[in-house]
């Protein structure tokens, strides 16, 4: 079968984008490809024009795809040639050179222009801008306004909206004083409501910005010579003798009107971001129409696109656009403003959270809807602003502790903003990266934060550093980062989330790591998935698990944790944090013998004997005699606990029999992230209990407090109160349902505390505490069944599983 | 100068792992892939030192288990670092022994500036402290 046609009328930010997810999607094999577009240049990002105005980013830094994209991509440019007409029962296009294209598929991505208000004497003969006026929409009008702005002395912004701020911020660069009119109450109305409003005026007008509001302008004075000022309604006037016209966009949505497609506010697409009217007609950007409304931001373009891109190319014909939830942040030096979804409360439980400090322009609001961000405000710090659009953006539920979303508490003073923040500093101390050596990467053209962490490994140490990277990745990607999808599956290198991985692994009768690689991921192996596939395969099948050696980090080959000179750290196991006077002995006389050469106590009540080389560490297991303490993998690792009630006068629950019960029998057993436990006898919690993957508290009358999702490590979070319970039976299996269920559900290194706020406590409570889901006994059953399997690996000691498995440096044989 | 080693049967090398041996007055490390090839490498990482021995494969990468600096095993080339390593000619005799051709050329070492220094330890890239 020869290609389809594929024809785009629009080489904008939308068209391009497009056309960019078809050929990820193999689009190239399967279209012959032809771009229209009114412009003559190749494409570029249109939401850093403002930095083209102010002078900080030359037009070609904006460039996204320049011509020679599409001629490597076998892309068909008619660059300046508008399209006038389609023709929808021949199926093809007109464009105003008379270039005649045919089309199986037809994007339309026209986008939008400028509103230009009807204002006498705004516009000259033929209804062309007159000179001296112009609108903020394409490099042209950049090149425009800025030429004219030099000669300027003073010059008016129609619009107090995003763009209009821009732009009138950029002017200043230029040395003309600068008035921005405004017809609202208050500035940004779309996103702030009035008392951010004000304090926006009052952060333009410091950087010597003069703002009118409540003016609607009905004439530009002024005679052939040129522009002398605009006059309002209430008689009053400003003088100036340059205009720029912000005031809102239209959809580019005649050309669909004109061939007969139903065209309401822009052209009216379905869920496919189909034409309602033509299957063969595709919509995306600011000239569509979806469930009644029209987007004038990016983010929700490169959804549309995406999903256009599923479809056309029948990569997915589910693929269904659901609308999107605007986010936005204003790109004016020296004013910082985030704003996300409604900006009053529209519903009577909605509950709204502020804080105003006036003098320095920080004003804080955010709108919560059952526990979720429905709206949110942020000037002057937007410290928390990655958190919260993100928050916003996926619907995720919100810590019950609001005042954390407003503040960092107990973080350090003032957080140093990305733009201030020096080329050299070091953005991950693991790895040595710096600011500079991420923007870097990002020029080169990684656009997703996995890309940037790839390439420099910046975050791939302790991991504490992942959401500064994250944000200066944005930064540089003009708040365009993209989304890895890899984020969302259980390990990078297989692209299926855990369950659907799981399903997969069932289904298909996969045991081992390898035979997932080739069933499931085109027989490619990522290094880095396989530990946590050999995790999960081991959670899955249990003994009948197929054990590839090669699929295990290091630590989990030798059963001992890798130090900095390549020799490994031995901990026994001690439950609860007790030994015997004669493991105490035996642990010494190892140390002595074995000549280790530090001796520690680890932050789980054990002890760690570090620097064992590998030659050693069968004799060391075999003469200590005490089961290993699986100080090393991603697996259940100890519980600690206080004294509880043999010798404390405050205990008020048996806090160490319950640790040694949960140690004996969670012991060793696999999960996606280490699990820290710890049992207090006392709400006194000198064990910590609170701050562990999961914890038990007593709180008198034999009852216990269990909280999930607590981290006191490089992430610090109280856990989550899951329920309380009446008796140690019932504290070891609410943790046993819950843990396998996290074991089951998780992805690869996913911590309890990111993972219990991901799917929710409420969640959580209902499936593991409540049974909601009907799967109690079989989460029980699948744990019990792990442990059945367990073995204790320090036997392997007597027994090695691999030739030269405990031997540091093999001889040559001749 | 090359010296020719034998290391003996090919089944000595585990599937997928390497094995560090003493070669002269060397210490290589030798790799088996899991397509059957074997491959030679210095036997420390350029930047501090781990032991590539002990690294994950996944195809011909090798990422080292201290810091994930990852490494072409075919090549020596670096796959996300400032530079590669050294590779030593290896193969599997008709035989079925496993040699290796040591030659004396030089070793890389990272500059010391390169990578990590502050607060790397040995095990961040593991996350894998001990309790």
């Amino acid at each position: 079968m020869g290609k389809r046609k594929l024809v785009v009328i629009g080489n904008g930010m939308a068209g391009a984008r497009a056309v960019e997810e078809v050929l990820a999607r193999g689009g190239a094999g399967l279209f012959d490809i032809t771009m229209f577009g009114d412009e003559p240049y190749g494409n570029y990002n249109r939401i850093l024009l403002s930095n083209v105005l102010n002078g900080s980013q030359d037009p070609a830094d904006i460039v996204m795809n320049p011509l020679d994209w599409y001629r490597d991509n076998g892309i068909a440019l008619h660059a300046g040639s508008p399209v006038t007409d389609i023709d929808r029962s021949a199926k093809t296009v007109r464009s105003e050179a008379g270039i005649h294209v045919p089309y199986d598929y037809l994007l339309v991505a026209t986008g939008s222009r400028a509103f230009v208000p009807p204002v006498e004497g705004l516009t000259g003969p033929g209804g062309k801008l007159r000179d001296g006026v112009f609108a903020f929409r394409t490099l042209d009008d950049c090149d425009g306004i800025v030429a004219e702005a030099r000669k300027s002395r003073q010059a008016a912004v129609i619009g107090g909206g995003l763009l209009g701020l821009e732009a009138a911020r950029g002017l200043i660069n230029h040395g003309c004083q600068v008035h921005v009119i405004h017809i609202g109450k208050h500035l940004m109305e779309q996103q702030l409501d009035a008392p951010a409003g004000a304090m926006l005026k009052a952060a333009m007008e410091a950087m010597g910005i003069q703002v009118h509001l409540q003016k609607s302008t009905s004439a530009v004075l002024g005679d052939e010579r040129g522009i002398a000022g605009l006059a309002f309604k209430d008689g009053t006037s400003v003088e100036c003798d340059l205009v720029v016209v912000s005031a809102g966009i239209r959809p580019n949505a005649e050309i669909g009107m004109r061939c007969g497609l139903t065209v309401e506010r822009a052209i009216v697409v379905d869920n496919h971001m189909r034409s309602v009217d033509d299957p063969g007609i595709y919509v995306v950007g600011e000239c569509a129409q979806h469930r009644g409304r029209v987007y004038g931001l990016v983010a929700p373009l490169w959804d549309q696109a995406k999903v256009f891109a599923d479809h056309v190319t029948g990569r997915n014909r589910d693929a269904a656009y659901h609308g999107s939830k605007l986010a936005t942040k204003l790109k004016v030096m020296g004013v910082e403003v985030a704003a996300m979804g409604i900006t009053e409360p529209t519903e009577e439980r909605d509950e709204v959270v502020q804080f105003t400090e006036p003098k320095r322009g920080t004003y804080k609001k955010l709108i919560v809807r059952d526990g979720r961000l429905v709206g949110g405000i942020l000037m002057g710090d937007i410290s928390k602003a990655a958190y919260l659009m993100q928050a916003f953006d996926r619907d995720s539920p919100l810590p019950d502790e609001r005042l954390s979303l407003l503040f960092d508490l107990g973080a350090p003073a003032e957080k140093v903003t990305l733009t201030e923040m020096p080329a050299e500093a070091q953005v991950c101390n693991c790895n040595g990266v710096t600011k500079a050596a991420v923007g870097a990467c990002v020029s080169g053209g990684a656009r997703t934060a996995s890309a940037v962490m790839k390439a420099t490994r910046a975050g791939m140490g302790c991991g504490s550093c992942k959401g500064l990277v994250n944000e200066l990745v944005d930064f540089y990607c003009g708040g365009e980062a993209e989304e890895d999808p890899s984020i969302h599956y259980y390990v990078p290198g297989v692209p299926l989330a855990t369950q659907d991985l799981i399903e997969a692994i069932v289904a298909n009768g996969l045991k081992s790591v390898s035979s997932v690689f080739r069933v499931l991921a085109g027989g490619k192996e990522d290094p880095g998935s396989k530990p946590g596939l050999a995790n999960l395969l081991s959670t899955i099948w249990k003994g009948e698990y197929e054990d590839e050696r090669d699929a295990r980090f290091i630590n989990d080959r030798m059963h001992g944790n890798i130090q900095k000179d390549g020799t490994f750290s031995v901990v026994p196991e001690m439950p609860g944090g007790v030994c015997t006077p004669d493991e105490l002995k035996r642990i010494a006389d190892v140390a002595v013998k074995y000549n280790v050469p530090l001796v520690k106590l680890t932050g789980g009540q054990r002890i760690d004997l570090v620097g064992v080389p590998r030659d050693d560490l069968p004799g060391v297991w075999k003469d200590l005699g005490m089961p290993a303490g699986h100080a090393w993998g991603k697996s259940y690792r100890t519980c600690k606990s206080c004294i509880g009630t043999d010798y404390c006068r405050f205990g008020l629950g048996d806090s160490m029999a319950l640790a040694a019960r949960i140690e004996n029998r969670f012991r060793g057993i696999d999960s996606p992230g280490k699990l820290k436990l710890a049992t207090a006898g006392c709400p006194r919690n000198c064990s910590e209990a609170y701050v562990k993957d999961v914890g038990a508290v007593a709180i008198g009358d034999g009852k216990w407090e269990i909280y999930v999702g607590g981290a006191a490590g490089a992430h610090i979070r109280k856990g989550d109160l899951l329920c309380v319970v009446g008796s140690h039976d019932e504290a070891m299996k609410v943790m046993g349902r819950f843990m396998q269920y996290y074991r089951e559900t998780a992805k690869w290194k996913e911590r309890t505390y990111s993972y219990v706020e991901r799917i929710g406590v409420d969640k959580l409570r209902s499936i593991v505490v409540d049974d909601s889901e009907g799967i109690g006994e079989r989460l029980d059953k699948a744990m019990q069944e792990s442990i059945d399997a367990y073995r204790d690996p320090w036997l392997e000691g007597q027994n090695p599983a691999t030739p030269n498995q405990f031997t540091s440096l093999v001889p040559a044989e001749g | 100068m090359a010296d020719r080693f034998t290391l003996g049967p090919l089944t000595g090398l585990p599937a997928g792992e390497g094995r560090t041996f003493k070669l002269g007055d060397r210490r290589v490390a030798v790799f088996r892939t899991r397509d059957g090839g074997v491959y030679a490498t210095q036997a420390t990482c350029p930047h501090r030192s781990g032991p590539l021995a002990d690294g994950m494969l996944g195809g011909h990468a090798l990422v080292c288990p201290l810091h994930d600096w990852m490494f072409d095993l075919k090549t020596g080339s670096s796959l996300n670092g400032a530079c590669g390593i050294k590779t030593y000619a290896a193969r599997v005799e008709p035989d079925g022994t496993v040699t290796v051709e040591v030659d004396d050329g030089e070793e890389v070492m990272a500059p010391p500036d390169v990578g990590a220094q502050h607060g790397a330890t040995g095990n961040v890239a593991t996350g894998a402290a001990a309790e």
